[in-house]
């Protein structure tokens, strides 16, 4: 288990299926996560350790980070159909 | 088949808890994540989600509408204006350490309802359309007032068919006339506790002396009103609070049961004194009582609870617990309940009171004489909900958590900080975050805890669904 030191980066791929879901999650993480900051290119992020932390804990929390976006804007029509018929009701 | 969308969060390691809109949740793994937000979900995936009302095969069919109707159910919707505050008075004769309410001493003048006030007081309550009330008198001291008590109570009880009525008293000095009030069978008592004698003498009263007589009083109350009309709050400084087992200890010993723990507010004199306080420390506090409790209640005969816990706890298993003004969805102002001051001046809440009271920021939102600034209200109603807000909107407790657009006002001037930065947020995922540790443990003297807090008889595990 490898821990990034505070100032250290890493870089972290995202596969093709999520990247449109990237720009959005950094946005995210850049004002909601104390303790790294992120950086994107579109296609990967660059994450740089605010203070000691656990590197596969930082990559798990940007996989569930890209998740939930993806599970946000995938439903949004579900979401949106559903409020629409509460409204009329 | 759809799947309503999912929220979850990391609750350990591999193990995430997962909850819909309405409500439902359920454990599972970063396996069955990949899954679900891949769209790949195995038969087994499947038949849960359905089974536990997470999907639905076609629009209008009965787990389409059971959903619409959970959901429906956790948010809430104000009922005519039937709960009312009401401060007759400002003065009291007490100098708390932190006094919320910016009071002013006994013998001030011009802080009390004048003929015209009552009058106009009278009238609002007159043209409410609800059949039932719900007075509680605040003050400053109100039993420094018990004619203006006396005169609400006599006009609610013949205009409402219920009529209800609280008394905030700091029980110090209660004339046998006070008792005869408070003796009546639709009258309760709210008191001040702060746990243990010493506490309360260095917080309250500044003299052992009068200490003694609030306890002694208190006693009484106990012991003649019954304990069932009687509740008391202790207020707790993170700084230097007493021990758990004390307060514990203490209120068991009155036989109260039930025992709402709150931090100094951060209103009024108390926010000059103590500031904004330490969150983090409130919370690590707020996790060594809820131990205490549960400790406490594997052995006694009598289970006690720490109230807002229980009452979170509550809107986690119950769609539609909306019993409490401080946490509800969305927390509209102004409508099913209102403060009206010693002026007249109406408030949502007797936070926006405080705030007004000390010229922090003018919440007032009407007065008994002019009535309701309704354009007002609107703007402060503007943002009372959590379900769009973008980044509860990603948060797996957002079913069961609130607004407090006061609170964020009071504290921040503002309302449009990201939620993780607020107090509130801090709060209450910390708080959530808690109870879902306890209803996902399968500790007995937790579950016999839960089983109380819940009102059943013994903790189901199949309240803690889990999906492999």
């Amino acid at each position: 288990m490898k821990t990034l030191t505070a100032g250290e980066s890493l870089d972290i791929e995202v596969g093709s299926g999520l990247a449109p879901y990237v720009e959005a999650t950094a946005l995210r993480l850049g004002y909601a996560e104390q303790l790294f900051s992120v950086q994107t290119d579109g296609s990967r992020f660059r994450v740089t350790a605010r203070a000691p932390f656990d590197r596969e804990a930082i990559e798990r929390r940007i996989a569930h980070a890209l998740y939930r976006e993806k599970i946000r804007v995938e439903s949004a029509p579900l979401r949106a159909r559903f409020l629409e018929l509460l409204s009329q009701r | 088949m759809n799947v309503w969308p999912l929220r979850f969060t990391d609750v350990g390691r591999d193990a995430l808890l997962f909850c819909d809109e309405a409500g439902g949740f359920f454990r599972s793994d970063d396996a069955f994540l990949e899954r679900y937000a891949n769209d790949i979900l195995t038969e087994a995936d499947r038949d849960f989600l359905l089974a536990g009302g997470h999907s639905f095969e076609e629009e209008g069919d009965r787990h389409h509408v059971g959903f619409a109707a959970r959901w429906a159910k956790r948010q809430f919707v104000p009922g005519p204006l039937e709960y009312i505050i009401l401060v007759p008075t400002l003065r009291c004769d007490l100098a708390c350490r932190y006094c919320q309410v910016s009071r002013v001493n006994a013998n001030a003048r011009g802080f009390d309802w004048n003929e015209a006030t009552l009058n106009a007081v009278l009238a609002l309550i007159d043209s409410l359309t609800s059949e039932r009330i719900k007075i509680e008198f605040q003050g400053g001291e109100p039993l420094l007032r018990l004619d203006l008590l006396s005169r609400v109570r006599d006009f609610c009880r013949r205009r409402f068919r219920s009529a209800e009525f609280v008394v905030c008293t700091n029980l110090q000095k209660v004339s046998e006339e006070a008792w005869a009030f408070l003796a009546a069978a639709d009258t309760f008592v709210s008191t001040s506790f702060d746990g243990d004698a010493l506490t309360h003498t260095r917080q309250r009263t500044l003299d052992p002396a009068q200490t003694a007589t609030f306890l002694s009083n208190l006693e009484r109350a106990m012991t003649t009103l019954g304990t069932g009309k009687v509740s008391a709050l202790p207020t707790i400084d993170p700084d230097n609070p007493p021990a758990p087992d004390a307060i514990i200890a203490g209120f068991a010993r009155l036989g109260l049961r039930s025992i709402y723990l709150r931090p100094v507010n951060y209103h009024g004199f108390a926010r000059k004194r103590f500031g904004q306080g330490d969150q983090q420390l409130w919370n690590a506090y707020y996790d060594r009582f809820i131990d205490a409790l549960i400790a406490y209640n594997a052995h006694a005969a009598e289970p006690m609870e720490e109230f807002y816990f229980t009452h979170c706890l509550r809107r986690i298993f119950r769609a539609g617990h909306h019993g409490h003004v401080d946490m509800r969805n969305p927390n509209i102002l102004g409508a099913d309940y209102l403060v009206i001051d010693h002026d007249g001046t109406l408030y949502p809440t007797d936070e926006a009171r405080m705030m007004t009271r000390i010229g922090q920021m003018d919440l007032s939102i009407g007065s008994v004489f002019g009535g309701l600034d309704q354009e007002k209200l609107q703007i402060l109603n503007a943002n009372s909900d959590n379900n769009f807000h973008e980044d509860c909107g990603q948060c797996v407790f957002q079913p069961f958590c609130g607004v407090d657009v006061i609170d964020d006002l009071s504290r921040y001037g503002r309302i449009d900080l990201s939620r993780h930065e607020t107090a509130f947020c801090r709060r209450h995922t910390a708080l959530f975050t808690r109870i879902f540790e306890l209803i996902y443990t399968d500790d007995a003297a937790t579950r016999r805890s839960l089983a109380a807090w819940l009102g059943v008889p013994a903790f189901d595990p199949a309240l803690a669904p889990v999906h492999k």
